[in-house]
């Protein structure tokens, strides 16, 4: 039995074969990560009822995290927006214009130790800072999609 | 069966909506604004009801379904304290028409009821009911 400390996380991103068991890359210098779980239940109070009832809904999960870019073959910032973020040299006032490669899902791996929780989400928001007096960093969100693939924190 | 009422099923409505009858009547009004009013009959008639029962189950959905398909021919609803009318006091209750054998103002349904699916197995249904002077 122990603790857990963040210096034990890690972040993978899988943009490709998501359903395959490997594959997924090491997302580096990862600042910190989080994931929340939600279900929002059904309310089923009438009128004869004094109280509130309630029944099972729909779950859902999000999260995000920061990451400090590294300047490297196939960044940190390059994995987590390959699937978001499109470039396109069409000229914007051409006809075709506002056209460019569909955003699509990942598999996310967030590990701390040997806890792991992987997910199929959608980067939602990836917001990049470069400020004076600290290094460039970004900050991501995502939405879950589905049931969560596992979620093993071991009782040992 | 026909010319019966049927009892509408056993569920308690997230909301409703009650209009009282009114008596059939026919408004003159003069030149000068005065008003004349003719009454037809002595029974109030056209009551309205809605009831909306938000996130039942499809079970639920069900009953309420096959009680509007076996509404036909004469065939009138009726009301209760547990049934569509649940929540509201009793002296109040028991004065809004129940669609009772003995009274001629019955309940219909004004149309087909509405089922909004919200999750697996659970649907929101609205009615809606006019109440009719049967033929005395």
């Amino acid at each position: 039995m122990s603790f857990k400390s963040g210096s034990t996380g890690k972040l993978y991103i899988a943009n490709t074969n998501l359903t395959s068991a490997t594959g997924a890359s090491y997302v580096g210098k990862v600042r910190d990560w989080n994931i929340s779980f939600t279900q929002s239940p059904i309310d089923t109070t009438t009128l004869n009822q004094t109280d509130r009832t309630l029944t099972q809904g729909i779950r859902s999960f999000n999260g995000g995290g920061t990451v400090l870019y590294y300047n490297e073959s196939n960044s940190n910032f390059q994995l987590l927006t390959k699937n978001m973020i499109a470039t396109s040299t069409t000229d914007p006032t051409a006809r075709d214009a506002g056209k460019a490669t569909e955003p699509s899902m990942v598999r996310l791996e967030l590990e701390c130790g040997d806890e792991t929780i992987s997910v199929y989400a959608y980067m939602t928001n990836f917001a990049i800072t470069c400020a004076t007096g600290e290094v460039l960093s970004a900050s991501f969100q995502f939405e879950g999609t589905s049931a969560v693939k596992t979620f093993e924190f071991s009782n040992g | 069966m026909a010319n019966t009422g049927l009892f509408f099923p056993e569920l308690s409505p997230t909301s409703r909506r009650y209009k009282a009858p009114r008596y059939p009547e026919t408004v003159f009004q003069a030149q000068n604004g005065a008003v004349t009013f003719i009454q037809f009959g002595q029974q109030q008639v056209n009551a309205e009801l809605d009831l909306v029962f938000r996130n039942i189950t499809d079970e639920d959905a069900l009953l309420i379904l096959k009680h509007y398909e076996s509404i036909t021919d004469n065939n009138w609803v009726k009301f209760s304290n547990t049934r569509g009318l649940a929540g509201m006091d009793s002296d109040l209750s028991s004065h809004l028409p129940q669609g009772n054998d003995t009274k001629k103002l019955r309940w219909r349904y004004a149309g087909s009821p509405e089922i909004t699916s919200v999750y697996p197995g659970i649907s929101t249904v609205s009615c809606k009911f006019v109440g009719v002077f049967y033929g005395a």
